[in-house]
């Protein structure tokens, strides 16, 4: 039985402060900006990506896909994506408690883009390994020379 | 449309997004992709926050990673143009879509931010 989508009343606070947090980032910074801050970092990509071609995930599940992820640092992410309204949290009624996570129907709208960023990712790879990591050049004299020119 | 293409093995979201998005570069690539060609001054004028070291570090970056080049000229006063590469326009797909989202994103928010009365600060 679906109980609630809601944090504890306790965190209200909190999230009225990351609401403001929210508004802030978004007055400040171009649109780019504002959606790698919702995406980025080190998790919240991989979190996302599951959710969205993996659909509905238990918090365990979450957790052992994407390995290298504490507990703590998947709480907070799976909060903050909350927040931002991208990832819905349901609470059955069971036992023992049954928790899921998924996308909201907003959250669904990132989809087409994590899909274009990882095919551009594979591009990417793909073209480092055609050329090697290298050194970030730093002279290209392509400029003509000075040339001595004599008129007449 | 890449999204037709069956999908990578991995999920390469992460490795995308740490090309792009170190600070700055999301403005200095949208300039680049709007303007072509820029010199290093002209992209100054375009980020007034950033410092030149924090900029020519951004730069550098994308250079390496195969997105931007930059070319010399060898003349008085010298002159450095910094463009896309080839490869650094597949990323006009990418940025369109990082953009549309985070457009969409701000409205969201803005009409929320109208029905909900604003947090008080503590």
């Amino acid at each position: 039985v679906f109980v609630n989508k809601e944090n504890g009343g306790g965190q209200q606070c909190d999230d009225e402060r990351d609401r403001m947090k929210v508004t802030d980032r978004n007055a400040n910074h171009c649109p780019v900006e504002v959606t790698l801050s919702v995406i980025g970092g080190k998790w919240k990509p991989l979190i996302l990506w599951h959710l969205g071609e993996g659909g509905v995930r238990r918090f365990l599940e979450l957790q052992r896909t994407i390995p290298g992820i504490t507990r703590k640092m998947l709480t907070q992410h799976l909060r903050e994506l909350e927040r931002d309204g991208v990832v819905a949290r349901q609470i059955f009624d069971e036992m023992p408690l049954r928790v899921e996570y998924s996308l909201t129907k907003y959250g669904q709208t990132l989809r087409p883009l994590l899909r274009v960023l990882c095919h551009w990712g594979s591009k990417h790879e793909a073209y480092v390994a055609r050329n090697g990591p290298r050194p970030a050049p730093r002279v290209e004299p392509t400029a003509p020379k000075r040339m001595a020119i004599a008129i007449g | 449309m890449q999204t037709e293409l069956p999908l990578p093995e991995r999920c390469l979201v992460r490795p995308a997004l740490k090309v792009l998005g170190g600070k700055w570069k999301a403005i200095i690539l949208y300039h680049l992709l709007e303007d072509r060609t820029l010199r290093f001054g002209q992209l100054r004028r375009f980020l007034p926050d950033a410092t030149q070291k924090m900029l020519t570090q951004q730069l550098r970056e994308l250079e390496r990673d195969g997105i931007v080049s930059r070319k010399v000229y060898h003349q008085v006063p010298p002159k450095v143009e910094y463009s896309l590469t080839e490869f650094g326009q597949t990323l006009r797909p990418v940025m369109t879509e990082l953009r549309k989202w985070g457009q969409k994103y701000r409205s969201r928010v803005c009409q929320q931010g109208e029905r909900r009365r604003p947090a008080v600060r503590r």
